[in-house]
């Protein structure tokens, strides 16, 4: 039988792992009626030497290696039950997440499209900007937009 | 009669691989083959058995059908594979090599110890 085998026909297994122990018990049992011990000394005799039924079948359900989906699945529904129970919890958590995961996308948008892809030229390091400089200076400086038809004649005069 | 001593560790899984090397069985006629075999020298824990067949099993080392036993009961009998036939034949090559040496050392005269 598959891992998976093993994890989905749980109850299946459960079952068979209760015949098994059962099956130990009563051959056990009927051994010892056989050598003249009383059928109820008999039965006891048998679980004692058995150990607790619940332990051995704990180590055995250790051993059929499908425990952490198990528990994880249990985990998973008690969470679950949990939050339905207090609904105010649940959508605060919720909102919460929801929130901070719509913020971070929204920094890390921004940041890609401004800070972190090049610019959509096919040389993006030999880019300048361009400025006059004037004279005098008023309040807003001596530095100045470059007016487009300032930069056709300057492309026209240009020996390149 | 000589005490009961407790199984080393790790030899329960050698022991359980070689019983069931002899033919398929259920997991009471292995706790009582090893009990008669051993004379009754060796204490079988009874309630780790059935958690070391689940392991060997779980590691393809063993196989199980249940069947039907001469009682008419159906019981879950173990049968080697091909994996555990190469392991118990492994573990076994150690475990002697372990012994002997084991065995040389407890042997040792005062003089060899120079």
């Amino acid at each position: 039988m598959s891992w998976w085998h093993r994890l989905l026909r749980r109850n299946l297994m459960e079952e068979r792992l209760d015949k098994e122990l059962v099956f130990h018990l009563e051959q056990h049992t009927s051994e010892l009626i056989a050598r003249e011990h009383d059928p109820v000394e008999a039965r006891r005799l048998a679980r004692i030497s058995l150990g607790g039924p619940e332990q051995v079948k704990e180590k055995c359900r250790d051993a059929r290696g499908t425990r952490w989906a198990e528990d994880l699945a249990q985990d998973f529904r008690y969470a679950l039950r949990t939050l339905r129970q207090r609904p105010g919890f649940a959508t605060v958590a919720l909102l919460t997440l929801a929130l901070g995961t719509g913020a971070t996308t929204v920094m890390f948008t921004v940041i890609n499209g401004v800070l972190l892809k090049p610019l959509p030229f096919s040389d993006p390091g030999r880019l300048v900007l361009v400025q006059e400089q004037t004279d005098t200076s008023t309040i807003f400086g001596n530095l100045w937009a470059f007016a487009y038809p300032n930069y056709l004649d300057c492309k026209r005069e240009s020996p390149l | 009669m000589a005490t009961k001593s407790d199984l080393p560790q790790g030899t329960l899984d050698l022991l359980i691989l070689k019983v069931v090397a002899l033919g398929p069985v259920h997991g009471y006629a292995i706790a009582q083959r090893l009990q008669q075999v051993s004379n009754d020298v060796v204490q079988v824990p009874q309630g780790s058995l059935y958690p070391a067949l689940h392991r060997l099993e779980n590691r393809n080392l063993l196989a199980a059908d249940w069947k039907e036993t001469e009682t008419g009961r159906e019981a879950k009998f173990y049968r080697l594979t091909k994996k555990g036939r190469a392991q118990l034949e492994t573990e076994t090559a150690s475990w002697d090599r372990l012994t002997q040496a084991v065995g040389l050392i407890l042997r040792m005269s005062e003089g060899g110890a120079k």
